[in-house]
């Protein structure tokens, strides 16, 4: 049992790609820590300079007490899924579960103790003795779990383990893993480009763009406080809308310069009012596609572009009718409920939540 | 698509070379079971490919002229070494290419690609030269030792190793093994294919090594059967029931391989193709 | 350092003899002789190109590169076409085509001495006679000037066709075979698909075969030593043959050393030629 601590952590490759710089993060004893981002952002590269199988640039990786930059990863006693799960072709369910106790030369009598144990566990006991390509993708995948939660290592890594599941699948073993780490209380990092994946599995959830950490903390926190627009348009699905924004000549609205919305600001809560009136230049709001209504305040008139319906809920993406030069730019995402189903071209009267009104300055960052 | 007469046509096509293709083995195989003054009479005519009489007296024949036992045990034990030493050697020098990080590493592969052109032809006479200093000649070590280390090989292996998946190695490093321990445990087993390839090309080439035995051997106590058929030919009375008798017996152990392993064997040779 | 025992291997059975080649070639090195060792500069190289009999070896080589390597091409894309399809009993055709690659090639050479044996009964003679419908007189292939060579030629083919056969089929069966049909839904007839998409696609494999079989085709040696031991008359003398006679019969290493180098650099020329072509492809492609 132990934490997880980067410590300004540089990871520069051979050809000079620059995977990672200065992350600090710290993941406590038992908890399951989600890094999530694009493709390209750092994550798999933190999980693999934390598993020992790339060498580190520049900072400290610490397991516990233990600084263990010049470890091999066979003596940092961590346990890794894969995202192809990397199961031995040629070894039977028994020998790939066995394989990490006989490096840890481990007892024979020990051994299957553990390896049975495990396999009940997982309810993997009918297939100890098959191979993995006789296995089903979701079998695979247990069997993967139950070669890393064998060994009882100190820390769990997990890749994109569930990537190659198909949807239904997913989500049963998302809660399974969910349940499973909950239970072991073992310390997890878990790699992720599937941003309901973090949102549902971490305790916490950090968010890595361009080999930078953009933001850490609960999911919630993440969801309703984003640091900068790159983590509010990340997370949620559609992400927020950015809107550029400015502030009436006479100090009385807030105007949503894309969009054409002039909202008064006697309209809005004190919190946001106060803010607003502190901004000398241009700045950027960010609106939750959920904090649209036809019928909140001041409504704006739109004209429809799409609609994707989802049953419980549509999501109608819409532009300001004032805008004529059309465009996509400008174009909003808004999550309504009930009533009835708008067409393309259609043109509605929206208004907005002013409580989900996020202000970020014009570098992106969160202001208040 | 394929229309009957296409397919008679590619059928003629087929037998026609078949036939002129196995002809010379044929000829050898009825030869080896005919009475020696018959194989010459009867080479001009249809009965070349057929032993009308049948007998094994040529094959005895090659045992009381030669020590054919000697020179099949020198053959096998030069080829075993070579093809056995090589493999774990040039498999060991692929993976460090493919996965290893270490100093001089990308020098040493264009090295390997450089050496893989230089034919045994043209580093003969030197090594003829070098040997004949260190007096290693007649051995079965100066026939050996030069052919372990060999540049085609590690190049085959390392563009297998290159192109297998990385994670199976990387599981196996996380779940405790060293480097040695993840080759011989997982890469090995998932890699028969390309040494079955290497190990059968292997052999095939050296079988019939006959340039460099001529240079090093002169005792019968080590030559190999490639030499041993060439000196056997010149031996006179000129008996062709016996050599083919001789030729036989030399071929029949790449042979049984062949058949066994051909899916291998062509997909080793081919592989010699693929770098194109 | 687990490369190492191969990368030791390499240095002391390759290069360091390869060098060693080199330098031996600027030198007037006789084993066993009481001259003291001299250093030459290209003497040894004016020296064998002005002799006659290896001039006439590399001649050779290139005469049987010439022929050998479009012959033995064209074979081995024939039979790779007819083999190219699902057929029944296809298999055992590949088998037969390839079985005599497994021949070491000095019993190959001892056994195609009896088919050019001289005279209406040799079987060669014989065949001839027969197809030619009587108009062929026997031959004594091996001891006639103009006939060595090509019956060198002719047990080469026959051994190395299956080799370059196999390397044909493992690149006609790399075609996708969505080329084709595309290419029959855009109306392309059969000879229409084998020159537009089987040869082009083909191409870095037709190379390949040819550099391999030119290469094979200057380091020729064991059927010229045991059938004709480079006669008659310096007829089927090759480069290599000439090598070892120089350093192995006359003990003349320096010489062979210098022939050896010469070799290396004709390989070395046909490898830089090959390149060239492949990486043009690339680029088209």
């Amino acid at each position: 049992m132990a934490g997880v601590e980067y410590r300004h952590v540089d990871k520069t490759y051979p050809d000079g790609t620059r995977a990672l710089s200065n992350l600090c993060l710290s993941v406590g004893d038992g908890e399951l820590m989600v890094l999530v981002g694009p493709s390209g952002g750092g994550k798999s590269t933190a999980l693999r300079l934390l598993a020992g199988l790339d060498p580190i640039s520049g900072g400290e990786i610490w397991i516990g007490d233990e600084c263990v930059n010049a470890l091999s990863p066979q003596r940092r006693d961590i346990a890794m899924v894969f995202q192809n799960y990397a199961l031995y072709p040629h070894m039977t369910v028994r020998r790939n579960l066995e394989f990490p106790l006989r490096m840890m030369r481990l007892g024979r009598s020990a051994t299957a103790a553990r390896v049975n144990d495990t396999a009940a566990l997982l309810g993997l006991t009918p297939l100890l003795e098959r191979r993995p390509r006789e296995l089903s993708g979701g079998q695979r995948q247990r069997v993967a779990m139950g070669r890393a939660m064998v060994r009882q290592p100190r820390v769990f890594l997990m890749d994109e383990p569930l990537s190659n599941l198909d949807a239904a699948l997913r989500t049963q073993i998302r809660a399974e893993i969910a349940g499973l780490q909950r239970r072991l209380a073992i310390t997890t990092v878990y790699v992720t480009h599937d941003q309901v994946e973090a949102m549902t599995l971490g305790d916490r959830i950090a968010v890595l763009n361009a080999g930078r950490l953009q933001q850490v903390g609960p999911p919630q926190v993440l969801y309703d406080r984003p640091a900068n627009t790159f983590v509010a348009e990340f997370l949620g699905n559609p992400g927020m809308n950015i809107l550029a924004a400015g502030l009436s000549r006479d100090r009385r609205s807030l105007q949503l310069r894309s969009s054409g919305w002039e909202i008064p600001l006697a309209e809005l809560p004190q919190r946001c009012r106060e803010l607003a009136q502190h901004l000398a230049g241009p700045f950027l709001v960010g609106l939750r596609p959920e904090a649209f209504s036809p019928r909140l305040g001041t409504t704006t008139e739109m004209i429809v572009e799409t609609v994707e319906s989802l049953g419980h809920e549509r999501l109608v993406t819409v532009r300001p009718a004032a805008d004529t030069k059309g465009g996509g730019q400008t174009s909003l995402v808004a999550r309504l409920r009930g009533g009835q189903a708008e067409g393309a071209g259609q043109k509605i009267e929206l208004g907005l939540d002013g409580e989900q009104l996020r202000f970020f300055d014009e570098q992106g960052d969160l202001m208040g | 698509m394929t229309s009957r007469a296409a397919i008679a046509l590619v059928y003629t096509g087929l037998l026609l070379m078949g036939l002129l293709f196995i002809s010379p083995i044929a000829f050898m195989l009825a030869g080896s079971f005919k009475p020696d003054a018959r194989v010459l009479m009867e080479a001009g005519e249809w009965r070349a490919f057929w032993p009308a009489e049948m007998s094994l007296q040529n094959y005895r024949d090659v045992f009381t002229r030669v020590d054919f036992a000697r020179f099949l045990w020198n053959s096998l034990l030069i080829n075993g070494a070579i093809v056995g030493l090589g493999l774990l050697v040039n498999a060991l020098a692929g993976y460090a290419f493919a996965r290893l990080a270490w100093r001089g590493r990308d020098l040493m592969l264009s090295l390997v690609l450089a050496v893989m052109i230089i034919p045994i032809e043209a580093i003969a006479v030197p090594l003829f030269y070098l040997v004949s200093l260190f007096g290693w000649r007649d051995t079965y070590l100066v026939q050996i030792l030069p052919f372990i280390a060999n540049a085609f090989s590690i190049y085959l292996f390392y563009t297998y190793f290159i192109g297998m998946p990385r994670e199976l190695e990387e599981a196996a490093r996380i779940d405790g093994a060293g480097v040695l321990r993840t080759f011989f445990s997982v890469i090995l087993p998932n890699a028969k294919a390309v040494f079955a390839s290497v190990a059968i090309l292997t052999f095939l080439t050296q079988w019939g090594a006959f340039l460099w035995p001529l240079m090093v051997t002169s005792s019968e106590s080590v030559r190999p059967l490639p030499l041993a058929i060439a000196t056997f030919h010149s031996l006179p009375p000129l008996q062709w029931g016996d050599i083919f008798a001789f030729g036989m017996m030399m071929v029949l152990p790449v042979l049984l391989i062949f058949l066994v392993f051909q899916p291998w064997f062509v997909r080793g040779v081919a592989a010699t193709g693929i770098k194109g | 350092m687990i490369s190492m025992p191969a990368l030791l291997g390499l240095l002391a059975f390759v290069v360091a003899p390869f060098l060693l080649a080199v330098v031996l070639g600027f030198s007037n090195l006789r084993l066993g002789s009481p001259l003291p060792l001299e250093w030459v500069g290209f003497e040894q190289y004016r020296r064998i190109f002005a002799d006659p009999s290896f001039t006439r070896a590399l001649f050779n080589n290139l005469l049987f590169a010439l022929v050998v390597v479009p012959l033995q091409t064209a074979l081995a894309l024939v039979l790779a076409l007819l083999l190219n399809r699902r057929l029944r009993g296809i298999a055992l055709f590949r088998t037969l085509f390839f079985m005599p690659v497994v021949f070491p090639l000095s019993l190959v050479a001892v056994v195609w001495i009896l088919i050019f044996a001289p005279g209406p009964n040799g079987t060669m003679n014989a065949f001839l006679e027969l197809v030619s419908l009587g108009a062929w007189t026997p031959h004594d292939f091996l001891r006639d000037t103009r006939l060595a060579l090509p019956a060198i030629m002719l047990t080469s083919l026959w051994q190395g066709a299956g080799f370059q056969m196999v390397i044909v089929l493992a690149g006609l069966q790399a075609i996708p075979a969505e080329l084709y049909e595309a290419a029959m839904i855009d109306g392309a007839g059969r000879w229409q698909q084998f020159w537009h998409v089987t040869l082009p696609q083909l191409r870095n494999t037709m190379i390949f075969v040819v550099l391999v079989t030119t290469i094979l085709a200057f380091r020729l040696f064991d059927q010229v030593q045991i059938m004709t031991q480079g006669g008659p008359h310096d007829a089927t003398t090759t480069v290599m043959f000439e090598a070892v006679e120089a350093a192995f019969t006359r003990q003349q290493v320096a010489r062979g050393a210098a022939m050896s180098v010469v070799l290396f650099v004709v390989v070395l020329l046909i490898s830089w030629l090959q390149r060239r072509l492949a990486r043009q492809e690339r680029e088209v492609a």
